[in-house]
This record gives structure tokens, sequence and C-alpha cells, in this order.
């Protein structure tokens, strides 16, 4: 039964990566002139008659479309991603210099997220009521009503321009080098910006159903057998961390197409950033790469909730595993 | 009825906004693309009363103008995002059996991209005006409708009114119209609602990158695209203005919503 | 005119397959009045869905003689009326529904059958949770006999009705049977309701038909001990 399980979830991130192989290869197709001119951008020109023949017989440019993304893919899958064509170098190893400035966005932002909303939606959850229970669900609304890049306009003209306290953009001081505390200040808005406007809705989403959890029957048991409040506590929270798991699996997609937003306001190198001004200089073959890129990343995502999920609910480990 | 004051509330606001730029002409005390380079970046006040901009454009007047751009294009892709959804949920939940599992994984892995992969990916073959834009943004939109048209039409299929439907030979089509879409309008519209405010997001975001709707069109993302550099210069109006009335649209969208949404549970 | 040989039925799978129901034998005759009695499980439903091919059956035979289409000649009335109109059609829109292919005026068919189970055109523009629960059952009713079938299908139809209405609506089966010949299968746990309509009676226990008996000085008699503990 696992092996199902696993089988069926693997379909879908291979049905994703499909997606966007498509997705790239329409990109490709539809881009003014042929795919040699795609790979090779601005430098097609100084190529020679010898090379444009490798480059038709490697993309079978003179076969049927569907040929022709099969030859593609064979070519993606083996890593040639093709070259940039504003920067002259292959577009896996600009990709390569950008991911993990990308991941490590996203990474912090959805660390402080994930905490914080379950602090404030346990918080909010078990103390009906409270000021924090009423608030909660306006706050939510607000904050994700708030574009995101306006909001960060808003922290650089406060924290950058009036007070002082924070760097603007990019990723480090000019001159500084790889200095850490340096590359934290930098982090602090853009991850700001971003737990900010999604942190609500989280925390709202959590307290939804650590409510709903408080409303059962083994709950209400539970505190007439006089268990202590403490481990009331963890029961819920366990519980209610599945729905809200599932609900992070179904939008954690969206953290990696925000990014391209808070990314470019304040010029942080990752992958959102790359595609954004891939989409401006028409580069197409970077635009592809960062596409196929951030599916994977989100596949692997997807996978690491699946597992915590699956080691959180004893129904779907009992129903997958028979145990 | 005090949720029914704050809902009345919301959607006079909301109102509010949709008339003033529907009406945007009568407002305007500007031509809206009428330029003063003696008067470039005035602070709000004497006859520009939200100031001009870095072409000494009146900041309110494009204001009005941007927002009939911007909410155009948030209600045609949204439009087009339910007739794509509620074609696609129909047929999966009606025909049901190996097509339906079929067409909900491809569902499935299509929620899972992000819907900005899908626009940035359009945005570089096609970059258009402004009717390009609501397509894209509609094309790439319909999913979460075709997920719950389809919820909807599987619950509601077996109701025993669907069964006489069928017993007595009422066509597919207003089997389809009739039956299932007419009982599942609220859903729909809530769903739609919250469409609404992420299309005015997209816009606005796409447009504030460079990416979106073409610069020499008013649009509220495109009014914030200059909106960093001025800011760096001191004119906080030509930021402050579009943003707070972005936010104050999408957020009477939301509680409109939200409200919907509680009040049928 | 209604005849069922055989008739099995499984739901599941492999082991855990069950039967619902097993060797149905049921025939009903032009204008008949025939009841089909048994504890609620007991697989009534499930046969009156097969009658009209809502499912499939796994063993048997059920024929049907009739002229035309066969929605037109046999017809049934779900238990809940509630159910099964929808809620946002006027009691109008609803009732136009079987008469699509109707010829002529319609809109005065209506408002002229509509008497027939005592609502006037003032109910035409309702909807149906503006109506009483009474009165949505004939509605309901209404809608199934518009086409004039030839058979009729109840499945507890009055069940969830107060007595009062209960009658109302038995006494008007009985004048649709006897005005316009329309046999009626009558679907019901309720004895005394079928003792009083029906001229015959089928019972039924765990998917199985255990006896049926003609009405004879105005009571049935029974041989089977279910049957006989049933009708007490």
């Amino acid at each position: 039964m696992t092996v199902k399980w696993i089988g069926k979830r693997m379909m879908l991130g291979i049905l994703v990566l499909f997606i966007l192989s498509f997705l790239s290869f329409f990109i490709m197709h539809a881009s003014p002139g042929s795919s040699a001119t795609a790979y090779y951008g601005g430098n097609a020109q100084m190529l020679s008659a010898a090379e444009k023949e490798r480059i038709s017989r490697t993309f079978a440019l003179d076969r049927p479309l569907v040929v022709q993304y099969g030859a593609w893919l064979m070519e993606t899958v083996q890593g040639n991603l093709g070259m940039s064509a504003k920067e002259g170098r292959p577009v896996s190893a600009i990709l390569a210099e950008r991911v993990t400035n990308t991941l490590l966005l996203v990474g912090v932002s959805l660390f402080f997220i994930v905490t914080g909303s379950i602090l404030l939606g346990m918080e909010a959850g078990m103390k009906p009521n409270s000021l924090l229970d009423r608030g909660l669900s306006s706050f939510s609304i607000a904050s994700s009503s708030i574009p995101a890049f306006w909001l960060g306009i808003l922290f650089i003209y406060l924290f950058s321009l009036k007070l002082g306290l924070l760097p603007s953009s990019g990723m480090q001081s000019i001159g500084g080098n790889d200095d850490f505390f340096d590359k934290v200040r930098h982090l602090i808005m853009p991850a700001a910006v971003i737990v900010l406007t999604h942190v609500g809705v989280y925390a709202r989403f959590l307290q939804d159903s650590v409510k709903m959890e408080m409303r059962s029957y083994y709950v209400k048991t539970a505190r007439a057998n006089g268990v202590e409040e403490r481990e009331i506590r963890s029961g819920v929270l366990r519980n209610a961390l599945i729905p809200y798991l599932n609900y992070l699996g179904m939008t954690i997609p969206s953290f990696f197409g925000g990014s391209v937003i808070v990314e470019t306001l304040f010029s942080w190198a990752g992958l959102g950033q790359l595609m954004a001004k891939s989409v401006m200089v028409k580069d197409y073959p970077l635009l592809m790469g960062g596409i196929m890129l951030t599916g994977i990343i989100v596949v692997v995502s997807l996978f690491v909730i699946d597992v915590l999920m699956f080691i959180l609910d004893p129904k779907l480990r009992k129903r997958e595993l028979g145990v | 009825m005090k949720s029914n004051k704050i809902f009345i509330f919301w959607c006079a606001l909301f109102g509010l906004i949709v008339l003033i730029t529907v009406f945007a002409n009568l407002f305007s005390t500007y031509p809206v693309n009428e330029m003063n380079m003696d008067k470039v970046y005035m602070a709000p006040g004497d006859g520009h009363i939200l100031g001009t901009d870095h072409l000494g454009r009146d900041v309110f007047t494009r204001l009005l103008h941007g927002g009939k751009v911007t909410l155009t294009v948030a209600f045609g892709s949204v439009l087009l995002s339910l007739v794509i959804g509620v074609m696609y949920g129909s047929v999966s939940g009606y025909v049901g059996g190996w097509v339906d599992s079929a067409m909900m994984r491809l569902l499935e892995a299509l929620i899972s991209i992000p819907s900005l992969i899908f626009v940035l990916a359009f945005q570089a073959v096609m970059q258009g005006g402004m009717w390009g834009m609501t397509f894209i943004i509609g094309v790439t939109g319909w999913f979460t409708t075709a997920r719950i048209v389809r919820s909807e039409f599987i619950r509601l299929k077996e109701a025993d009114y669907v069964k006489m439907a069928r017993m007595f030979g009422t066509p597919i089509w207003r089997i389809i119209t009739g039956h299932l879409l007419r009982n599942s309008v609220t859903p729909l519209f809530v769903v739609t609602i919250f469409n609404l405010a992420g299309a005015v997001f997209i816009e606005v975001s796409l447009s504030f990158l460079g990416i979106g709707i073409p610069p020499s069109i008013p649009s509220w993302g495109n009014m914030l695209y200059n909106a960093q550099n001025d800011l760096l210069i001191g004119a906080w109006w030509i930021g402050l203005f579009p943003g707070l009335l972005i936010f104050f649209t999408v957020l009477s969208i939301n509680f409109i919503g939200e409200m919907l949404k509680d009040s049928r549970l | 005119m209604l005849k069922i040989e055989h008739v099995a039925k499984r739901y599941g799978r492999g082991r855990q397959r069950k039967g619902v129901l097993e060797d149905i034998n049921l025939s009903i005759g032009k204008g008949d009045l025939v009841g089909l009695v048994g504890e609620s499980g007991s697989g009534k439903s499930t046969l009156a869905r097969l009658i009209m091919r809502l499912e499939t059956m796994d063993e048997g035979e059920i024929s049907f003689s009739r002229s035309g289409n066969f929605y037109d000649s046999c017809q049934i009335v779900f238990q809940n009326a509630t159910a099964a109109l929808n809620p946002t059609w006027t009691v109008r829109a609803s009732l136009l529904e079987p008469l699509r292919l109707m010829k002529g005026d319609r809109e005065g068919y209506i408002k002229e059958m509509l008497s027939l189970v005592s609502l006037s055109d003032v109910h035409l523009d309702r909807l149906p949770s503006e109506l009483s629960g009474g009165e949505r059952q004939r509605v309901n009713l209404l809608r199934s006999i518009l086409v004039k079938p030839e058979l009729l299908i109840c499945d507890e139809i009055v069940s969830s009705l107060d007595r009062l209405i209960q009658k109302e609506i038995v006494e008007l089966l009985k004048r649709l049977n006897e005005e316009m010949g329309m046999a009626i299968l009558f679907i019901s746990h309720d004895l005394k309701v079928v003792n009083y309509l029906c001229d015959r009676v089928y019972v039924m226990k765990d998917g199985r038909i255990v006896e049926d008996s003609v009405k004879q000085d105005g009571t049935f008699v029974f041989s089977h001990p279910y049957a006989q503990r049933l009708f007490e």
C-alpha cells in the first residue's frame, strides 16, 4: 500500500515537471527565431555553418514538433540548458549561483511563518474570546490584502530612508566580503515582508482547526478526567497540525511565485529576480531554466510535506501500511 | 445585526471604488496623460490634491483612470477564469470515472505550479496590452474554480431531483445549467470573489515589476513602477495613494468574500 | 405489465460482497394496486431503483411491456420531497420539466392537474422552501403523474408526513388508480396504509420476498411467521 501511495505522489511530481517542460518548450517555440537562437541567443549570428548544422541535428529542427520536443527534453534532462542570451554563460551555471539565495529567503521566511503561525494559532485557538482570538481573523484578512511589494516599499522608506537601520536592497554592502551578519541584515526586510503578509493566514487556519479539536469529545473527556493541560495542548496541536500541513502543501507553490516580486524589489539575487529579469530582456533559455528549476524545488518541497504528514497522521499511516 | 452592517460597509466601499473609477472622466481634474514639466514632483496641495509625478502628471487623475484599467483587467480575467473553470469542472464532475480522475490529476499538478510562473511564461512570448494581460491572468486563474465546480457537481448529481430529471429525459446541458450549476452559485460566487482579489494582485505586481501592462497605459501597478525611485527623493505621495487604494480594494473584496463564505456555513 | 424474475443484486467486491436482493419474483398487471412491505434495510428501495433502471442488476430479468418511452410509462416518486425538488426552481419550472416535449398548452394542462392534488395557481410561483411538507410531496407526486404513466412507484412517500396529509395523499392515489387506471407499486413500512390502499402485497425480509398475499374480505392472510408477526 505504501508503494501505491508513494507512486501516486511521485506521479504528481512527474506530471508537474512534464507540464513545466511543455511550458518551457512552448516558450522556446513561440519565441522569435529558431530553437538554436533560443539556445544561443544573441550569439546565433556568430555561429559557423557547421555549428548551426550540428544544433539543427541535436534539436531535430527539421522534424515534427513532437520529435523536437523529445530532442529538447533529452538535452534538458542531461543538464544542457543552453546558453543565456544576454550573459553568454551556460544557464546551468547561472542557476546554480542563484538557487541557494532563493532557498535561503524562502526557507527563512517559511521557518518564521510556520513557527509564528503555530504560536499565534494555538494561543488564539486555546483561549476563546481572548483579544488574540477575536483579532486574528481581521489581522489575517488585512495582512493578506497588502501587496507585498508595496509593504516592501513602505519598509524601505521607513527603515532605510528615514531611520537608516537596514540596507534597502542587494545581498551585501558594497565592498563587503561575504560577511554573515551583513547578509542577515540584508535578509531581514525581504523576509519580513513575506512573513508579515502570510503569517496571519496560516495562524488563522490553525486557529480554526484548534478550535474544532477543542470542541471534540476526547478533549472534553480528557479535561473531565483531570488530564494535565500541557498534555491536552500537545494532543490538540498534533491533531490540528494535520490539516495545517495539508494546507501548507497546497499553498507552498505560491511562495516561489511570490518570491519573484519580493526578490525583484529588494534586488535579492535569487531565481525569482532572475526570471523576472529574463522576461524583461527576453532571455528565453534563462527563463526556461528558471521555470524548470523552480518546478523541481516545488516538487521536492511537496514531497517533504507529504513525508511530514505521513509521520504525523496515524490514520494515513494505518491506511497505507495496514498496521 | 452587527455583522450585516459591516457587510454593507465593505460592499459600499467596494462599490464606491468601482464607481469613481468607472466614471473617472467625471471626477478627474486633469487630462490623464497631460504632462507639465514645470510642475514635477509637486506635493499634495494647491491644484493637485494628491500631488504630481515625475512627469508632472496629476496623481489623483491617474489614480482614477488607473483603477479603471486595473479593475477591468481583474473583472475580465475573473470572468474568463469562471468560464474555463466551470467548463473543466463540469466535464470532470459530470462525466466521472476515469475521465474525472485523469482530469483531477492534471488539475492537481496545475495547482502545484506557482501561478506566477505561468503568467511569466505567457508574458515572455506575448507581452500585449491590457487585454493580453486580462487573457493571461484569466487562463491561469481557473484552477480553484474548476475544483469547486467539480466537487459541487459530484455532490449534486446524486440528488433526487437530478435523478428525476434524467428520467424525464431532460437534456444534459439543461441538467448541468439548470440543476447543477444553478445550485452551485453560492460557492462559485465566493471563489470568484477571492479570484478577483488575486487578479488585482497579479496585475499590480507584474506592472510594478515592469512586465505587466505597458507603461503607456495608466494602471495602479504602473503608477507604482517608479514609486521606489520617487520615494528615494522624498516624493512619498506617488507610492502611498495607489498602494492605499489597492489595499482598500482588495481588503473590501476579501471581507465580502469571507463574510459570504461564513454565512453559507 | 411488469414482470420481475429471479432478480439478484449484490454490492461490494471480493469476500466483502454482500447480497442485497436475492431471487426476487414479482409481477404487476395493468391497474393493479400492489404493496411492498418490509423493515428498513430489507431491500425495498434497491428494488425500486432496479425497476426504474437507475441501477443494474446482477442476475435475473425485469420486463416491462409498454408503448413508447420507458420513463413515460413508468414513473417513481421519491420519499424525500425536499430532495426531489430543485430548491432554486419554482413549482412551475419543476412541473414543466417532464412536459418538455409536450405540444399544446402546457401551462393550462398543469393548472388543470393542480386541482387534482388540491393545489392552486398561487403555488406555481413559489419555491419548494415556501411550501409545507405536505404541499411539497403533492408537487413531487404531481410531477411524476403529469406524463400519465401506466405504473407509478411510490417509495415511502407518506412516511414523513403527518396522518392527515398521509390520508389525503393515499386517497389521491386511490383516485388516480380508479380514474386513470394507473397501476401503483406502493412501497412502505406502514402496514396500516398498505392494508387500506392495496389489493395485493409482497412481504420482504433481508433481501428476499418471503410471502405474497391477495386481499380477501378486506384483509390479508399470511402463512409465513415473519409476515404474520408483521401484520399482527
